[in-house]
């Protein structure tokens, strides 16, 4: 039961980061600043909160189960703050942005 | 804010009843408490506080999947859509009819829905700026947000 749940633990933490590394692709590829945003924002807040979630599932950090479930909503409070910021600076400076229509 | 109070007394008394208190045991207890308060809502007059607490959790429910949705769409035009077909535009949302509390609700919740992140806010509190990933129609964009985020927010403020 214990390996098993390791086993699901491992595989949540993987999927968190490979999350992660999708957002980090976004911040990479795409155009301007505010769509930067929309990577960070979106795609670090859920790649965070599910690797968390998979260390809560590990039986080896079971104490610490509420510091776990603080951190995840705090990730989900300040994240999209964040990339809010992020855009709501460059747009006060003017930086250059991608149109299309 | 009554009700509340004995929501969490309710709860803070089942978890004295157990012999080895878990934060799973609170949940229970407060599931516990709003039962109570359901049935008894003629006596406790609890009816306005059982409708906005099932009120929030339809909406976090439907929050969570729209969020689950906003990264499944994210990770389509992160790794499957060449970066030229993407559109992205300014949008203006109007949310003179909302206070501060409700305002600073759905902005957060624009940031991780689908495709709009909030950018900023005109002085007056009456309109958002928001920025949109792919928007070949802004009024598609503000129906949906008017549809999902702020009827659910709404529901429950007010």
């Amino acid at each position: 039961m214990n390996l098993q749940m390791e086993h699901v633990s491992v595989g949540v933490m993987i999927l968190g980061a490979l999350l992660v590394l999708v957002a980090m692709i976004g911040i990479v590829r795409f155009p301007d600043v505010f769509c930067r945003a929309h990577a960070l924002g979106k795609g670090l807040t859920l790649g965070l909160m599910v690797l968390l979630f998979g260390l809560w599932l590990d039986p080896a950090t079971e104490v610490s189960g509420l510091k776990v479930i603080a951190a995840i909503f705090f990730q989900f409070v300040t994240l999209p703050v964040a990339s809010h910021l992020i855009a709501r600076l460059s747009y006060e400076k003017n930086l250059p942005r991608v149109r299309r229509r | 804010m009554r009700s509340l109070v004995l929501n969490v007394l309710v709860a803070v008394i089942w978890l004295l009843l157990q012999s080895k208190p878990t934060l799973l045991d609170f949940f229970i207890g407060s599931a516990l408490g709003f039962l109570l308060l359901f049935l008894f809502r003629p006596v406790l007059h609890s009816g306005d506080y059982v409708r906005r607490v099932i009120a929030a959790n339809v909406f976090l429910g439907v929050f969570a999947w729209e969020f689950i949705r906003a990264c499944a769409q994210l990770i389509r035009f992160t790794l499957f859509v060449p970066v030229d077909r993407l559109r992205p535009d300014f949008l203006i949302y109007d949310v003179s009819d909302l206070n501060r509390l409700e305002i600073l609700l759905l902005s957060h919740c624009v940031s991780l829905t689908p495709g709009t992140c909030t950018v900023d806010i005109s002085h007056d509190f009456t309109r958002l700026y928001l920025h949109v990933l792919d928007c070949p129609d802004p009024a598609a964009v503000r129906a949906s947000i008017d549809q999902t985020l702020k009827r659910g927010i709404l529901a429950f403020t007010r």
